[in-house]
């Protein structure tokens, strides 16, 4: 069954998708009555972001990705809050292996997993080296990332089930090693791994469920899927394609491109333009977007579509890909019955504002998908 | 200025349109009522109605609103276990369930609302709905107006005699008690405050003699004024005074205009107000202005609505500090 997750936003959330300064939490600037700071709340942002974990469970999602960033609450302390306050719902947590000796990783996520009844998923990201690894205090060669991840999940499968286990690699060694035995024996973490150099699929082959990658245009999803499976297989395991987009869902088609509209009126071009000339100065992988379907301030947006995807959602403040879905409740089920025709097995959405959008996707779109199998049971 | 803001919840059903019929959010409406909230089987069959109730519940509270209004529906869920149900899960959020008081005991109301006082540190309110006696109602009583004041009366009476004063023995026209009164730990709490709220003579009579805030029926503020004067001159004391109002409030009045289309929420009060954010808070204050102290407001679907509220019309609004609830 296809897992569909939302993400929660650490990282801040806009109020109201078309209007960027409408922000909640304190990464932005704080206005009255932002729900950060809420009267009377001690941890008004950390409320908000239970509200949207309840709503998404509610409303029939699996689970709930929990991003990290230099300037987001840290995850796993997220993650543990979170869990007891949902029933259902899983936690993704997003994890740079080298943070956590893989061992003590164990350890917590065995906790995790007994706190929550099993509920933990991993998003393991292997980090871009350069100036953003350092931030992290983390200086390591490039081509060595995806051997140290390898590692760190060799040590980590090694230990969950009790060891002993003895391990002598590059980055870790460990000697007769093993979870104590309350914690030993829990189910483990399914991993969603991010990644697609051949050395991020080969590395993943070994360990990982699914291969997380971002929303691209369908022939270039198609191309890395086969790689996914083909190197996966190799190791005669099943890794599953999953995909991160953003989604903008209205009741017809015209409320949707309105919205759009709206939102290209009220963006902060000046900063988009600069923002942009920035990144390229950077050694970033390039967009997988063609420059002709790149959002400008002159351009109708409706123009701007590849395979009936819209390529200009960071426009609206998305993060990842700018490219994801715009339209009618049924158009938006439509294109996520289109990637899921690819073989995915897992979707994390997002939209904007989270809570809000997770109610509405959860209730309008995904109850269309075809794929899905169906949560709503009429009353008998 | 000292006025506090309650959120309606609605026991039968939630939606983004006013329609009850679009109401997807609970199981109460349509033919085959398919509940986006209430789902059967597996891990699911955890979820319900509640849990949703539950959310808005807790929005309110985060966005720095100070209480729920329950309303009595005919096909909804009954408001007191409601607000008992939501009461553990916020922690300053206060309680008004609209209580039908023609079906309950008065003592036996006086054990639950002392218990309703120590599982929520004493935040319910006593809100007794009188019916339209003109409605075809589920329960298949109807009693005039007139009789719903005179029971009303006497039920207060005694929940009030039976709180503070046992030893206590009443016999009247609808209850009787001998040698009443909470002895323990159920001795000694909080009195619940006293809600009630009707037009007509006999109602302003009966908020006169019992009642801590009159909810008003005006749909604008120069007839709130005229029943604040009237009514505190029949009671010899000033009352507070609640408005129920639905507020339809966007960035623009035109949006406003355009999503107020829906027909006009039936379980929504007098006066229905429409606009731009700042329309919007300037109808509330002159409301505010005119003697109201309370208000209760609702917008669907209630809990993005309840942070669209707090976000853009709260801050408009006359800055905010805490009324004095009456005292026992």
């Amino acid at each position: 069954m296809v897992q569909f997750h939302w993400r929660l936003p650490t990282h801040g959330d806009r109020a109201d998708v078309a209007l960027p300064k409408d922000t909640r939490g304190d990464w932005g600037a704080l206005r009255p009555g932002n729900v950060a700071p809420a009267v009377n709340a001690p941890s008004p942002y950390h409320e908000h972001l239970l509200e949207i974990a309840r709503a998404a469970e509610i409303a029939g999602f699996d689970g709930a990705l929990i991003p990290s960033f230099p300037h987001t609450d840290d995850p796993w302390v997220v993650a543990s809050s979170i869990a007891r306050h949902t029933k259902t719902l899983r936690t993704m947590i997003a994890f740079q292996p080298p943070w956590i000796n893989p061992v003590y990783a164990a350890k917590a996520s065995a906790s995790l997993q007994r706190l929550s009844g099993g509920r933990l998923l991993f998003n393991i990201i292997t980090g871009g080296g350069g100036p953003g690894q350092l931030w992290w205090g983390d200086r390591i060669a490039h081509d060595d990332r995806y051997r140290r991840t390898t590692e760190f999940l060799d040590v980590f499968q090694g230990v969950w089930n009790g060891g002993p286990f003895s391990y002598e690699g590059k980055f870790y060694q460990v000697k007769d090693a093993g979870l104590p035995a309350p914690l030993a024996g829990q189910a483990r973490p399914e991993l969603y791994f991010a990644g697609s150099s051949d050395a991020a699929l080969v590395a993943q082959g070994k360990h990982a469920d699914f291969n997380l990658t971002h929303m691209e245009p369908l022939e270039k999803l198609r191309a890395k899927f086969d790689r996914v499976r083909d190197l996966a297989s190799k190791d005669g395991r099943n890794v599953l394609p999953a995909i991160r987009l953003n989604i903008l869902a209205r009741p017809t088609e015209e409320e949707a491109w309105d919205e759009v509209r709206r939102g290209w009126a009220n963006a902060d071009w000046d900063a988009i333009e600069a923002q942009r000339a920035a990144s390229r100065r950077g050694d970033a992988i390039g967009s997988p977007i063609p420059d002709h379907l790149r959002p400008e301030r002159g351009k109708d947006p409706k123009d701007l579509q590849i395979d009936g995807f819209f390529s200009g959602l960071q426009i609206l403040g998305a993060q990842g890909s700018p490219l994801g879905i715009v339209g009618s409740y049924e158009t938006a089920a439509e294109r996520i019955d289109t990637l899921l025709g690819l073989g995915v097995g897992g979707l994390i959405l997002a939209g904007t504002p989270h809570l809000e959008e997770a109610l509405r996707v959860g209730e309008e779109v995904l109850p269309l998908v075809r794929g899905r199998q169906p949560l709503r049971i009429a009353a008998e | 200025m000292s006025y506090e803001i309650f959120w309606r919840l609605p026991p039968n059903g939630d939606g983004r349109s006013h329609d009850p019929a679009q109401w997807t959010r609970g199981d109460f409406h349509g033919e085959t009522p398919v509940a986006a909230f209430s789902r059967a089987g597996g891990d699911d069959a955890r979820y319900s109605y509640f849990d949703h109730l539950v959310q808005i519940a807790r929005a309110v509270e985060l966005t720095g609103l100070d209480g729920l209004f329950i309303p009595q529906t005919d096909e909804g869920e009954e408001p007191l276990v409601t607000a008992g149900a939501l009461a553990r899960d916020v922690t300053r959020l206060r309680f008004a369930p609209e209580l039908p008081a023609h079906f309950l005991s008065a003592v036996y109301t006086a054990k639950i609302a002392t218990s309703f006082q120590r599982l929520s540190g004493g935040r319910l309110i006593l809100n007794l709905a009188t019916q339209d006696p003109a409605q075809h109602a589920w329960h298949g009583y109807s009693w005039s107006e007139a009789e719903q004041v005179a029971r009303h009366d006497e039920f207060l009476t005694v929940v009030k005699g039976f709180w503070h004063d046992a030893p206590y023995t009443f016999e009247g026209r609808y209850y009787e008690v001998l040698n009443g009164g909470f002895a323990g730990p159920l001795k000694g709490q909080p009195f619940p405050e006293i809600w009630l709220s009707g037009v007509s003579a006999e109602a302003l009579d009966l908020s006169a003699r019992h009642a801590d805030v009159h909810v008003l029926d005006a749909s604008t503020p120069q007839d709130a004024a005229a029943i604040i004067a009237d009514l505190n001159r029949r009671a010899g004391r000033p009352l507070r005074y609640a408005l129920r109002a639905e507020i339809t409030a966007r960035h623009t009045a035109e949006e406003a205009q355009r999503d107020a289309a829906f027909a006009r929420d039936p379980q929504a009060g007098d006066p229905a107000l429409v606009g731009d954010f700042d329309q919007v808070a300037a109808r509330l204050s002159a409301y505010l202005d005119a003697g109201v102290s309370t208000l209760i407001l609702s917008a669907r679907p209630h809990l993005e609505e309840a942070y669209r509220f707090a976000q853009h019309v709260l801050p408009r609004l006359p800055e905010r500090t805490p009324v004095r609830i009456a005292a026992e």
